[in-house]
């Protein structure tokens, strides 16, 4: 079971940018007085342009068709993933349905009166 | 060592499929985004609708899609049966989830089906190729954090930026009457006479 390391890079770099322009998306639509968004959509630029770079350097054409294979190879990844992060949702779901109330301690304090009533 | 995953063969017939698959992505998020503000921004309520008519467009594409887009329109609609029974099944079990102690059986036995028939739906839908494409998809966890990483120290550095706020000024005497009348209208008396 081994994998290209180029095959890896590309979709790394697309979850790269998959993340960054999530977040540079998330920051105009909730632009408001209170904002400050120059630093973390410089950020979001950076990572992208980072995430962009690698995808081209691994990818045969244009950058355009690099971004657009390396996103599409990254949304594809993510929703292959889901089923391990709905893996963990079904244990939680299974210890909350499972869970007994806990002992009161200051019931337990009365002892026999408690267990009397 | 270049990668060729994905190839497009046809990129001038592409541009109105390209266009609708992207653009829906964009007003999908868009959409989650202004519902995410909440209920302090009258831009909110817009939220919903924007991101159910952006899923739609990406759900509804015409016929011709190629491409890389293609696989990811495939792996999401092949997907989008489990997540609803998921979804829907989670949701029913946190209803019926024994919170304060009581729990209610009718939600949290249909949440249970869901989630199994969410369960099933997977295990069918999975094939022996999983395994060997574990550890290409796993490789998007990384990428993924670096750009978390990446806004979250733009974020650090913007609060950085930012320094202590400067000390308001007093109540005038207007506003001080008017906080008095409040707090004594709270409290049970009478303000008229502030």
């Amino acid at each position: 079971m081994s994998i290209e390391v180029s095959t890896a890079l590309t979709i790394a770099s697309g979850g790269m940018m998959l993340s960054s322009s999530f977040f540079a998306i998330h920051l105009a639509a909730s632009l408001n007085p209170y904002h400050r968004p120059a630093a973390p959509m410089i950020g979001c630029l950076a990572s992208f342009l980072v995430g962009l770079s690698i995808a081209t350097a691994f990818f045969d054409g244009s950058t355009i068709s690099a971004a657009r294979g390396a996103l599409s190879d990254a949304v594809v990844s993510v929703f292959s993933l889901l089923p391990l992060a709905f893996a963990f949702v079904t244990y939680q779901l299974a210890r909350i349905s499972l869970r007994k109330r806990p002992e009161d301690p200051l019931l337990a304090l009365l002892g026999p009166l408690a267990s009397d009533e | 060592m270049k990668n060729d995953m994905n190839p497009n063969p046809h990129p001038s017939m592409m541009d109105v499929h390209l266009l609708q698959v992207w653009g829906s992505l964009l007003i999908t998020l868009l959409g989650i985004c202004l519902h995410r503000m909440g209920p302090a921004f009258e831009r909110s309520r817009f939220g919903p609708p924007i991101a159910l008519l952006g899923f739609a467009a990406f759900v509804l594409q015409p016929d011709g899609l190629t491409g890389p887009e293609k696989a990811m329109h495939d792996t999401l609609l092949s997907s989008l049966p489990w997540i609803a029974a998921a979804t829907a099944g989670t949701l029913l079990v946190l209803r019926g989830a024994p919170t304060y102690w009581s729990a209610k059986s009718i939600p949290m036995l249909l949440g249970w089906a869901a989630v199994s028939l969410a369960w099933i739906m997977i295990l069918l839908d999975s094939d022996s190729a999983v395994a060997s494409r574990l550890l290409s998809d796993i490789s998007v966890l990384p990428g993924l954090l670096l750009g978390v990483i990446a806004f979250a120290f733009g974020v650090r550095l913007a609060e950085g930026f930012s320094g202590a706020s400067e000390e308001s000024s007093p109540l005038t005497v207007d506003e001080g009457r008017l906080v008095r009348t409040i707090l004594t209208r709270r409290l049970g008396g009478d303000g008229d006479e502030y």
